[in-house]
Protein backbone atom coordinates (compact mmCIF):
# COMPACT_ATOMS: atom_id res chain seq x y z
CA UNK A 1 0.00 0.00 0.00
CA UNK A 2 1.42 3.50 -1.38
CA UNK A 3 -0.58 5.79 0.46
CA UNK A 4 0.86 6.54 3.11
CA UNK A 5 4.37 7.09 1.58
CA UNK A 6 2.74 10.20 -0.01
CA UNK A 7 3.18 13.38 1.33
CA UNK A 8 -0.62 14.02 1.29
CA UNK A 9 -0.76 10.56 3.32
CA UNK A 10 1.86 11.25 5.71
CA UNK A 11 -0.38 14.88 6.47
CA UNK A 12 -3.34 12.73 6.60
CA UNK A 13 -1.79 9.91 9.12
CA UNK A 14 0.30 12.47 11.16
CA UNK A 15 -2.06 14.89 11.62
CA UNK A 16 -4.78 12.65 12.93
CA UNK A 17 -1.63 10.89 15.44
CA UNK A 18 -0.75 14.81 16.31
CA UNK A 19 -4.00 15.38 17.20
CA UNK A 20 -4.26 12.32 19.32
CA UNK A 21 -1.21 12.77 21.18
CA UNK A 22 -2.21 16.65 21.81
CA UNK A 23 -5.70 15.74 23.23
CA UNK A 24 -3.98 12.91 25.59
CA UNK A 25 -1.10 15.53 26.85
CA UNK A 26 -3.93 18.19 27.19
CA UNK A 27 -6.14 15.98 29.10
CA UNK A 28 -3.49 14.90 31.63
CA UNK A 29 -2.07 18.43 32.01
CA UNK A 30 -5.52 19.43 33.21
CA UNK A 31 -4.46 16.46 36.29
CA UNK A 32 -0.62 17.08 36.54
CA UNK A 33 -0.93 21.23 36.44
CA UNK A 34 -4.45 20.78 38.62
CA UNK A 35 -6.48 22.84 36.13
CA UNK A 36 -10.21 23.50 37.01
CA UNK A 37 -10.94 26.86 35.66
CA UNK A 38 -12.47 26.89 31.93
CA UNK A 39 -10.81 29.57 30.67
CA UNK A 40 -6.91 27.38 30.90
CA UNK A 41 -8.72 24.72 29.48
CA UNK A 42 -9.89 26.68 26.77
CA UNK A 43 -6.38 27.97 25.70
CA UNK A 44 -4.81 24.50 26.19
CA UNK A 45 -8.05 22.68 23.95
CA UNK A 46 -7.19 25.28 21.31
CA UNK A 47 -3.38 23.43 21.06
CA UNK A 48 -5.16 20.09 20.56
CA UNK A 49 -6.80 21.70 17.46
CA UNK A 50 -4.51 23.96 16.41
CA UNK A 51 -1.11 22.37 16.35
CA UNK A 52 -2.31 19.05 14.71
CA UNK A 53 -2.92 21.51 11.27
CA UNK A 54 0.16 23.15 11.33
CA UNK A 55 2.77 20.35 13.08
CA UNK A 56 3.78 18.16 9.96
CA UNK A 57 4.61 21.24 7.46
CA UNK A 58 6.53 22.54 10.15
CA UNK A 59 8.56 19.53 10.77
CA UNK A 60 9.21 19.12 7.26
CA UNK A 61 10.40 22.58 7.04
CA UNK A 62 12.63 22.52 9.57
CA UNK A 63 13.67 18.69 9.17
CA UNK A 64 12.98 17.47 5.73
CA UNK A 65 14.74 14.04 6.13
CA UNK A 66 12.18 13.43 8.58
CA UNK A 67 9.60 11.29 6.60
CA UNK A 68 12.85 9.08 5.78
CA UNK A 69 13.14 5.66 6.54
CA UNK A 70 15.89 6.16 8.31
CA UNK A 71 14.30 8.58 10.78
CA UNK A 72 11.75 6.48 11.32
CA UNK A 73 13.66 3.84 11.61
CA UNK A 74 16.55 5.27 14.04
CA UNK A 75 14.95 8.10 15.97
CA UNK A 76 11.32 7.71 15.80
CA UNK A 77 9.20 6.91 18.91
CA UNK A 78 6.08 5.67 16.96
CA UNK A 79 6.33 5.17 13.11
CA UNK A 80 2.29 4.76 11.51
CA UNK A 81 3.60 3.26 9.17
CA UNK A 82 4.95 0.00 10.39
CA UNK A 83 0.98 -0.29 10.84
CA UNK A 84 -0.50 0.84 7.82
CA UNK A 85 2.13 -1.24 6.01
CA UNK A 86 1.18 -4.29 7.56
CA UNK A 87 -0.38 -6.88 5.07
CA UNK A 88 -2.47 -9.45 6.62
CA UNK A 89 -4.34 -12.01 4.27
CA UNK A 90 -3.61 -9.74 1.21
CA UNK A 91 -5.35 -7.09 3.08
CA UNK A 92 -4.24 -3.70 4.91
CA UNK A 93 -6.33 -3.53 7.45
CA UNK A 94 -5.00 -0.82 9.58
CA UNK A 95 -4.71 1.11 6.06
CA UNK A 96 -8.37 0.25 5.57
CA UNK A 97 -9.52 1.41 9.39
CA UNK A 98 -7.57 4.36 8.89
CA UNK A 99 -9.05 5.18 5.81
CA UNK A 100 -12.66 4.03 6.82
CA UNK A 101 -12.29 6.17 9.83
CA UNK A 102 -11.53 9.22 7.74
CA UNK A 103 -14.47 9.32 5.54
CA UNK A 104 -16.40 8.29 7.79
CA UNK A 105 -15.92 11.35 9.92
CA UNK A 106 -15.93 13.47 6.56
CA UNK A 107 -19.09 12.47 5.64
CA UNK A 108 -20.44 13.48 9.43
CA UNK A 109 -18.57 16.88 9.19
CA UNK A 110 -20.38 17.19 5.83
CA UNK A 111 -23.63 16.06 7.00
CA UNK A 112 -23.58 18.00 10.36
CA UNK A 113 -21.40 21.58 9.23
CA UNK A 114 -21.65 21.66 4.99
CA UNK A 115 -25.63 20.62 4.68
CA UNK A 116 -26.77 22.99 7.23
CA UNK A 117 -24.87 26.19 5.80
CA UNK A 118 -26.20 25.27 2.19
CA UNK A 119 -29.75 25.02 3.56
CA UNK A 120 -29.20 28.00 5.53
CA UNK A 121 -27.63 29.78 2.57
CA UNK A 122 -30.86 28.31 0.47
CA UNK A 123 -33.10 29.73 3.07
CA UNK A 124 -31.56 32.84 3.16
CA UNK A 125 -31.86 33.58 -0.82
CA UNK A 126 -35.66 32.86 -1.04
CA UNK A 127 -36.39 34.55 2.27
CA UNK A 128 -35.71 36.96 5.04
CA UNK A 129 -33.71 34.99 7.97
CA UNK A 130 -36.48 36.13 10.55
CA UNK A 131 -39.87 37.82 10.62
CA UNK A 132 -39.03 40.57 13.28
CA UNK A 133 -41.48 41.91 15.54
CA UNK A 134 -41.43 45.32 17.96
CA UNK A 135 -42.79 43.45 21.13
CA UNK A 136 -40.68 43.53 23.90
CA UNK A 137 -38.57 45.78 22.05
CA UNK A 138 -38.09 48.46 24.39
CA UNK A 139 -37.49 46.46 27.28
CA UNK A 140 -34.64 44.76 25.61
CA UNK A 141 -33.31 48.13 25.12
CA UNK A 142 -33.69 49.15 28.57
CA UNK A 143 -32.08 45.90 30.03
CA UNK A 144 -29.15 46.08 27.18
CA UNK A 145 -28.82 50.13 28.18
CA UNK A 146 -28.49 49.72 32.05
CA UNK A 147 -26.15 46.27 31.33
CA UNK A 148 -24.02 48.01 28.77
CA UNK A 149 -23.26 50.50 31.40
CA UNK A 150 -22.53 48.37 34.09
CA UNK A 151 -20.11 46.14 32.03
CA UNK A 152 -18.41 49.16 30.35
CA UNK A 153 -18.90 48.25 26.44
CA UNK A 154 -20.76 49.74 23.78
CA UNK A 155 -24.36 49.44 23.67
CA UNK A 156 -25.35 46.40 21.47
CA UNK A 157 -28.19 47.04 19.05
CA UNK A 158 -31.41 44.01 19.43
CA UNK A 159 -33.77 42.45 17.41
CA UNK A 160 -36.68 40.88 18.66
CA UNK A 161 -37.98 38.11 16.13
CA UNK A 162 -40.62 36.12 15.63
CA UNK A 163 -39.60 32.73 16.65
CA UNK A 164 -41.24 29.75 18.76
CA UNK A 165 -37.80 28.08 19.87
CA UNK A 166 -36.10 29.83 22.70
CA UNK A 167 -32.98 32.25 20.75
CA UNK A 168 -30.34 33.89 22.36
CA UNK A 169 -27.05 34.86 19.81
CA UNK A 170 -25.28 38.15 19.19
CA UNK A 171 -23.80 38.81 15.90
CA UNK A 172 -21.32 41.09 13.94
CA UNK A 173 -17.81 41.75 14.49
CA UNK A 174 -17.66 45.63 15.10
CA UNK A 175 -21.12 45.99 15.38
CA UNK A 176 -22.93 43.66 17.82
CA UNK A 177 -26.74 43.04 17.72
CA UNK A 178 -28.06 40.69 20.03
CA UNK A 179 -31.07 38.51 18.64
CA UNK A 180 -33.64 36.82 21.03
CA UNK A 181 -36.99 34.73 19.94
CA UNK A 182 -40.17 36.54 21.02
CA UNK A 183 -41.29 33.64 22.81
CA UNK A 184 -38.26 33.60 25.21
CA UNK A 185 -38.49 37.26 25.60
CA UNK A 186 -41.70 36.50 27.26
CA UNK A 187 -40.69 34.11 29.15
CA UNK A 188 -37.88 35.33 31.16
CA UNK A 189 -38.35 37.80 33.93
CA UNK A 190 -36.15 41.17 34.42
CA UNK A 191 -34.26 39.47 36.61
CA UNK A 192 -33.60 35.84 34.01
CA UNK A 193 -33.56 38.76 31.07
CA UNK A 194 -30.66 40.65 32.62
CA UNK A 195 -28.13 37.70 33.08
CA UNK A 196 -29.23 36.36 30.05
CA UNK A 197 -28.33 39.06 28.27
CA UNK A 198 -25.27 40.00 30.36
CA UNK A 199 -24.15 36.73 29.14
CA UNK A 200 -24.16 37.81 25.68
CA UNK A 201 -22.70 40.27 26.65
CA UNK A 202 -19.42 38.67 28.32
CA UNK A 203 -19.46 37.37 24.40
CA UNK A 204 -19.29 40.73 23.28
CA UNK A 205 -16.35 41.40 25.45
CA UNK A 206 -14.36 38.52 24.91
CA UNK A 207 -14.59 39.30 21.45
CA UNK A 208 -16.18 35.51 20.74
CA UNK A 209 -17.50 36.70 17.09
CA UNK A 210 -13.96 36.95 15.89
CA UNK A 211 -12.72 33.90 17.94
CA UNK A 212 -15.38 32.02 16.79
CA UNK A 213 -14.81 31.59 12.82
CA UNK A 214 -11.44 31.39 13.36
CA UNK A 215 -11.69 28.17 15.47
CA UNK A 216 -14.61 27.01 13.21
CA UNK A 217 -11.57 27.54 10.63
CA UNK A 218 -9.17 25.03 12.41
CA UNK A 219 -11.88 22.53 12.86
CA UNK A 220 -13.13 22.66 8.81
CA UNK A 221 -9.19 22.23 8.25
CA UNK A 222 -9.31 18.87 9.91
CA UNK A 223 -12.66 17.86 8.88
CA UNK A 224 -11.57 13.73 8.61
CA UNK A 225 -9.71 14.43 12.16
CA UNK A 226 -12.62 12.62 14.92
CA UNK A 227 -10.60 14.77 17.48
CA UNK A 228 -11.20 17.90 15.68
CA UNK A 229 -14.76 16.70 15.92
CA UNK A 230 -15.00 16.23 19.84
CA UNK A 231 -12.23 19.03 20.70
CA UNK A 232 -14.29 21.84 18.36
CA UNK A 233 -17.45 20.88 20.39
CA UNK A 234 -15.62 21.41 23.53
CA UNK A 235 -14.00 24.21 23.07
CA UNK A 236 -17.20 25.69 22.31
CA UNK A 237 -19.03 24.67 25.48
CA UNK A 238 -15.73 25.79 27.72
CA UNK A 239 -16.66 29.26 26.00
CA UNK A 240 -20.14 29.45 27.31
CA UNK A 241 -18.88 28.12 30.47
CA UNK A 242 -16.32 31.02 30.82
CA UNK A 243 -18.91 33.59 30.01
CA UNK A 244 -21.16 32.21 32.56
CA UNK A 245 -18.49 32.50 35.03
CA UNK A 246 -17.71 36.19 34.02
CA UNK A 247 -21.58 37.23 33.75
CA UNK A 248 -22.45 35.71 37.34
CA UNK A 249 -19.22 37.38 38.83
CA UNK A 250 -20.77 40.77 37.46
CA UNK A 251 -24.23 39.99 38.95
CA UNK A 252 -23.25 38.24 42.15
CA UNK A 253 -26.36 36.11 41.09
CA UNK A 254 -25.92 32.73 40.05
CA UNK A 255 -29.58 31.80 40.51
CA UNK A 256 -30.74 34.69 38.20
CA UNK A 257 -28.81 33.00 35.34
CA UNK A 258 -29.65 29.19 35.69
CA UNK A 259 -33.13 29.91 35.86
CA UNK A 260 -32.82 31.74 32.71
CA UNK A 261 -31.10 28.76 30.78
CA UNK A 262 -34.00 26.51 32.02
CA UNK A 263 -35.99 28.46 29.35
CA UNK A 264 -33.48 27.23 27.28
CA UNK A 265 -34.15 23.84 27.12
CA UNK A 266 -35.83 21.97 23.96
CA UNK A 267 -39.03 20.17 24.31
CA UNK A 268 -39.84 18.55 21.05
CA UNK A 269 -42.40 16.14 22.37
CA UNK A 270 -44.15 19.65 22.46
CA UNK A 271 -43.93 20.52 19.13
CA UNK A 272 -46.97 19.86 16.28
CA UNK A 273 -46.30 16.49 15.12
CA UNK A 274 -45.63 17.84 11.45
CA UNK A 275 -42.71 19.77 12.51
CA UNK A 276 -40.61 16.18 13.77
CA UNK A 277 -38.48 15.35 11.10
CA UNK A 278 -38.61 11.52 10.04
CA UNK A 279 -35.83 8.58 9.73
CA UNK A 280 -32.28 9.92 9.48
CA UNK A 281 -32.74 13.35 10.18
CA UNK A 282 -34.82 12.21 12.74
CA UNK A 283 -32.42 10.67 14.52
CA UNK A 284 -29.91 13.55 13.93
CA UNK A 285 -32.29 15.89 15.56
CA UNK A 286 -33.26 13.70 18.76
CA UNK A 287 -29.52 13.43 19.12
CA UNK A 288 -28.65 17.18 18.85
CA UNK A 289 -31.89 17.69 21.28
CA UNK A 290 -30.33 15.48 23.89
CA UNK A 291 -27.15 17.12 23.56
CA UNK A 292 -28.31 20.49 23.71
CA UNK A 293 -30.18 19.83 26.58
CA UNK A 294 -27.20 17.79 28.42
CA UNK A 295 -25.01 20.96 27.76
CA UNK A 296 -27.73 23.12 29.66
CA UNK A 297 -27.71 21.08 32.18
CA UNK A 298 -24.54 20.92 32.82
CA UNK A 299 -24.33 24.78 32.64
CA UNK A 300 -27.05 24.62 35.38
CA UNK A 301 -24.68 22.31 37.41
CA UNK A 302 -22.27 24.64 37.61
CA UNK A 303 -23.79 27.75 38.30
CA UNK A 304 -25.18 25.60 41.30
CA UNK A 305 -22.27 24.98 42.25
CA UNK A 306 -22.18 21.03 41.83
CA UNK A 307 -18.91 21.14 39.64
CA UNK A 308 -17.99 24.90 40.92
CA UNK A 309 -15.97 27.12 38.46
CA UNK A 310 -12.62 27.28 40.16
CA UNK A 311 -10.32 30.15 38.75
CA UNK A 312 -7.22 29.35 39.53
CA UNK A 313 -5.38 31.93 36.92
CA UNK A 314 -3.52 30.70 33.80
CA UNK A 315 -0.07 29.86 33.99
CA UNK A 316 1.93 30.43 31.27
CA UNK A 317 4.91 28.19 32.51
CA UNK A 318 2.97 25.40 32.88
CA UNK A 319 0.86 25.85 29.21
CA UNK A 320 4.12 26.59 27.18
CA UNK A 321 5.80 23.26 28.87
CA UNK A 322 2.74 21.61 28.01
CA UNK A 323 2.89 22.77 24.19
CA UNK A 324 6.47 22.22 23.92
CA UNK A 325 6.03 18.57 25.02
CA UNK A 326 3.29 18.00 22.35
CA UNK A 327 5.50 19.88 19.45
CA UNK A 328 8.60 17.51 20.38
CA UNK A 329 6.24 14.08 21.10
CA UNK A 330 4.66 15.39 17.63
CA UNK A 331 8.16 15.32 15.70
CA UNK A 332 8.68 12.11 17.24
CA UNK A 333 5.64 10.54 15.52
CA UNK A 334 5.71 10.10 12.01
CA UNK B 1 -0.92 35.28 42.09
CA UNK B 2 1.00 33.55 44.97
CA UNK B 3 4.54 31.84 44.84
CA UNK B 4 2.92 28.75 45.90
CA UNK B 5 0.23 29.01 43.27
CA UNK B 6 3.22 29.89 40.67
CA UNK B 7 5.57 27.07 41.18
CA UNK B 8 4.56 23.63 42.23
CA UNK B 9 6.96 20.17 42.30
CA UNK B 10 4.68 18.24 42.45
CA UNK B 11 2.80 19.04 39.89
CA UNK B 12 5.97 18.90 37.80
CA UNK B 13 6.55 15.23 39.01
CA UNK B 14 3.64 14.51 38.20
CA UNK B 15 3.81 15.89 34.28
CA UNK B 16 7.22 14.52 33.69
CA UNK B 17 5.45 10.80 34.70
CA UNK B 18 3.12 10.97 32.36
CA UNK B 19 4.92 12.34 29.80
CA UNK B 20 7.63 9.03 30.85
CA UNK B 21 4.21 6.98 30.35
CA UNK B 22 3.40 8.13 27.30
CA UNK B 23 6.97 7.81 25.40
CA UNK B 24 6.65 4.09 26.67
CA UNK B 25 3.38 3.62 25.34
CA UNK B 26 4.03 4.80 22.06
CA UNK B 27 7.40 2.94 21.91
CA UNK B 28 5.37 -0.49 22.81
CA UNK B 29 2.86 0.25 20.23
CA UNK B 30 5.64 1.28 17.59
CA UNK B 31 7.40 -2.23 18.39
CA UNK B 32 4.20 -4.88 18.49
CA UNK B 33 4.43 -4.48 14.39
CA UNK B 34 7.51 -6.35 14.41
CA UNK B 35 6.01 -8.95 16.33
CA UNK B 36 2.98 -9.67 13.74
CA UNK B 37 5.12 -8.78 10.53
CA UNK B 38 8.84 -9.63 10.77
CA UNK B 39 11.40 -9.30 8.22
CA UNK B 40 10.47 -6.03 7.67
CA UNK B 41 12.82 -2.95 7.40
CA UNK B 42 15.58 -3.39 10.62
CA UNK B 43 19.16 -2.57 11.06
CA UNK B 44 21.52 -5.64 10.76
CA UNK B 45 25.03 -6.26 12.65
CA UNK B 46 26.90 -7.58 9.07
CA UNK B 47 25.66 -8.53 5.62
CA UNK B 48 26.13 -12.30 6.65
CA UNK B 49 23.25 -11.74 8.98
CA UNK B 50 21.28 -10.48 6.23
CA UNK B 51 22.14 -13.22 4.01
CA UNK B 52 21.31 -15.64 7.15
CA UNK B 53 17.96 -14.14 8.36
CA UNK B 54 16.10 -13.01 5.06
CA UNK B 55 15.62 -14.35 1.84
CA UNK B 56 16.99 -11.86 -0.55
CA UNK B 57 17.83 -13.92 -3.80
CA UNK B 58 21.19 -12.06 -4.46
CA UNK B 59 23.09 -9.29 -2.38
CA UNK B 60 25.65 -7.29 -4.54
CA UNK B 61 28.50 -6.23 -3.05
CA UNK B 62 31.41 -4.34 -4.34
CA UNK B 63 34.93 -5.84 -4.65
CA UNK B 64 36.40 -2.50 -5.20
CA UNK B 65 36.82 -0.08 -2.36
CA UNK B 66 38.95 3.10 -3.38
CA UNK B 67 41.76 3.19 -0.55
CA UNK B 68 43.15 6.72 -1.01
CA UNK B 69 39.43 7.64 0.15
CA UNK B 70 39.70 5.84 3.62
CA UNK B 71 36.52 4.17 3.42
CA UNK B 72 35.75 1.67 5.56
CA UNK B 73 34.59 -1.76 5.03
CA UNK B 74 32.89 -3.97 5.95
CA UNK B 75 29.70 -1.13 6.00
CA UNK B 76 29.18 1.27 8.89
CA UNK B 77 25.47 0.36 8.72
CA UNK B 78 23.47 -2.57 7.46
CA UNK B 79 19.80 -2.42 6.72
CA UNK B 80 17.39 -4.88 5.02
CA UNK B 81 13.83 -6.05 4.57
CA UNK B 82 11.81 -8.90 2.85
CA UNK B 83 8.47 -7.37 3.82
CA UNK B 84 7.01 -5.55 1.79
CA UNK B 85 9.70 -5.74 -0.61
CA UNK B 86 13.22 -6.73 -0.75
CA UNK B 87 15.92 -4.22 -0.46
CA UNK B 88 19.21 -3.57 1.30
CA UNK B 89 21.10 -0.70 2.27
CA UNK B 90 24.39 -0.14 2.75
CA UNK B 91 25.75 2.96 4.32
CA UNK B 92 29.78 3.44 4.54
CA UNK B 93 31.49 6.44 6.32
CA UNK B 94 35.48 7.53 6.39
CA UNK B 95 37.55 5.62 8.87
CA UNK B 96 37.00 7.20 12.46
CA UNK B 97 34.06 9.33 11.31
CA UNK B 98 30.60 8.70 11.99
CA UNK B 99 28.39 10.71 8.48
CA UNK B 100 27.76 8.74 5.62
CA UNK B 101 29.95 8.60 2.71
CA UNK B 102 28.84 6.04 0.21
CA UNK B 103 25.27 4.71 0.41
CA UNK B 104 24.62 1.38 -1.60
CA UNK B 105 21.14 0.35 -2.19
CA UNK B 106 19.66 -2.32 -3.91
CA UNK B 107 15.34 -2.90 -3.96
CA UNK B 108 13.03 -4.60 -6.16
CA UNK B 109 12.19 -3.27 -9.41
CA UNK B 110 8.27 -3.17 -8.65
CA UNK B 111 8.51 -1.67 -5.43
CA UNK B 112 5.83 0.23 -4.51
CA UNK B 113 7.63 3.03 -2.80
CA UNK B 114 11.19 4.00 -2.88
CA UNK B 115 13.66 4.18 -0.07
CA UNK B 116 15.42 7.43 -0.39
CA UNK B 117 19.04 6.78 0.24
CA UNK B 118 19.97 8.42 3.57
CA UNK B 119 22.51 10.61 1.70
CA UNK B 120 20.25 13.47 -0.24
CA UNK B 121 20.69 15.19 -2.91
CA UNK B 122 19.19 19.30 -2.58
CA UNK B 123 19.66 19.82 -5.98
CA UNK B 124 20.58 17.58 -9.01
CA UNK B 125 20.93 17.64 -13.00
CA UNK B 126 19.21 16.42 -15.33
CA UNK B 127 21.68 13.02 -15.61
CA UNK B 128 23.13 11.17 -17.93
CA UNK B 129 23.33 7.55 -19.39
CA UNK B 130 26.05 5.98 -19.12
CA UNK B 131 27.48 2.19 -19.63
CA UNK B 132 28.80 0.16 -16.89
CA UNK B 133 30.04 -3.08 -17.84
CA UNK B 134 27.44 -3.31 -20.53
CA UNK B 135 24.70 -2.30 -18.33
CA UNK B 136 22.91 1.13 -18.67
CA UNK B 137 22.74 3.42 -15.71
CA UNK B 138 21.51 6.87 -15.39
CA UNK B 139 24.44 9.08 -13.91
CA UNK B 140 23.83 12.43 -12.15
CA UNK B 141 25.73 14.77 -10.28
CA UNK B 142 24.07 17.42 -7.40
CA UNK B 143 24.93 19.10 -4.00
CA UNK B 144 24.06 17.22 -0.90
CA UNK B 145 23.85 18.62 2.34
CA UNK B 146 26.32 21.64 3.26
CA UNK B 147 27.19 22.81 -0.20
CA UNK B 148 28.61 19.04 -0.62
CA UNK B 149 29.03 17.79 -4.09
CA UNK B 150 27.77 14.46 -4.48
CA UNK B 151 26.42 12.25 -7.42
CA UNK B 152 24.49 9.12 -7.96
CA UNK B 153 24.87 5.92 -10.22
CA UNK B 154 21.43 3.88 -10.56
CA UNK B 155 20.76 0.60 -13.42
CA UNK B 156 18.21 -2.20 -13.21
CA UNK B 157 20.15 -5.14 -12.85
CA UNK B 158 17.64 -8.11 -13.91
CA UNK B 159 14.77 -6.96 -11.82
CA UNK B 160 16.59 -4.99 -9.10
CA UNK B 161 17.11 -1.80 -8.98
CA UNK B 162 20.74 -0.60 -8.28
CA UNK B 163 21.57 2.81 -6.40
CA UNK B 164 24.90 4.04 -5.31
CA UNK B 165 24.80 7.83 -3.95
CA UNK B 166 28.44 9.53 -2.86
CA UNK B 167 29.79 12.50 -1.65
CA UNK B 168 32.84 10.49 -3.12
CA UNK B 169 34.20 11.43 -7.37
CA UNK B 170 32.34 10.39 -9.51
CA UNK B 171 34.84 7.99 -11.43
CA UNK B 172 35.49 6.22 -7.90
CA UNK B 173 31.39 5.95 -7.96
CA UNK B 174 31.52 4.39 -11.17
CA UNK B 175 33.90 2.19 -10.31
CA UNK B 176 32.19 1.35 -7.43
CA UNK B 177 29.42 0.29 -9.18
CA UNK B 178 31.38 -1.75 -12.18
CA UNK B 179 33.09 -4.09 -9.28
CA UNK B 180 29.81 -5.08 -7.86
CA UNK B 181 28.61 -6.38 -11.67
CA UNK B 182 29.73 -9.50 -13.18
CA UNK B 183 30.59 -9.26 -16.85
CA UNK B 184 27.38 -10.11 -19.02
Amino acid sequence: MSWPHTVIGAYLTQSVLHAFVALILVEVSFHAWEIDDHLSKFRYRLLTLGLPVVMFPLFQLISPDRGSWHFRLSFALFDSQRWLDMKVMDLYPFSLAFILLACGFTVLFALQEVLPLFRYRRHSETEKEYETTGEGAARMDAVLEEISKEAGVTKPSSLVIREPHPILYTRGFRKHTVIISGSLLRRLNDRQLRAALLHEMVHIMRGSSLKTPFIYLLRMLMFYNPVSLVEFRRIMQDEEFICDAIATSITGNPAALSSALAAFYYHPETEPAGDHEEGLAGVKDRVETHSHNIMIDERIDKLHGVDPIVTDGFRPFPFLLTAAVILLAGYLVV
Amino acid sequence: MSLEKRFRPHQFIKFGFIVFVMAAVLALLNWMPTLIQQHRLQRFGSIDEVRKELHISKIYLPTYIPEGLNLAWPPSEVYAQDTPFAACIMQFSFRGRKETELVIQQAAADAPYRLEPAIRIRKRDAGNTITVKDRKALFVRGVCDREVPCCQLTWDEGGTIITLTGKIPAREIVRIAASMLPEK
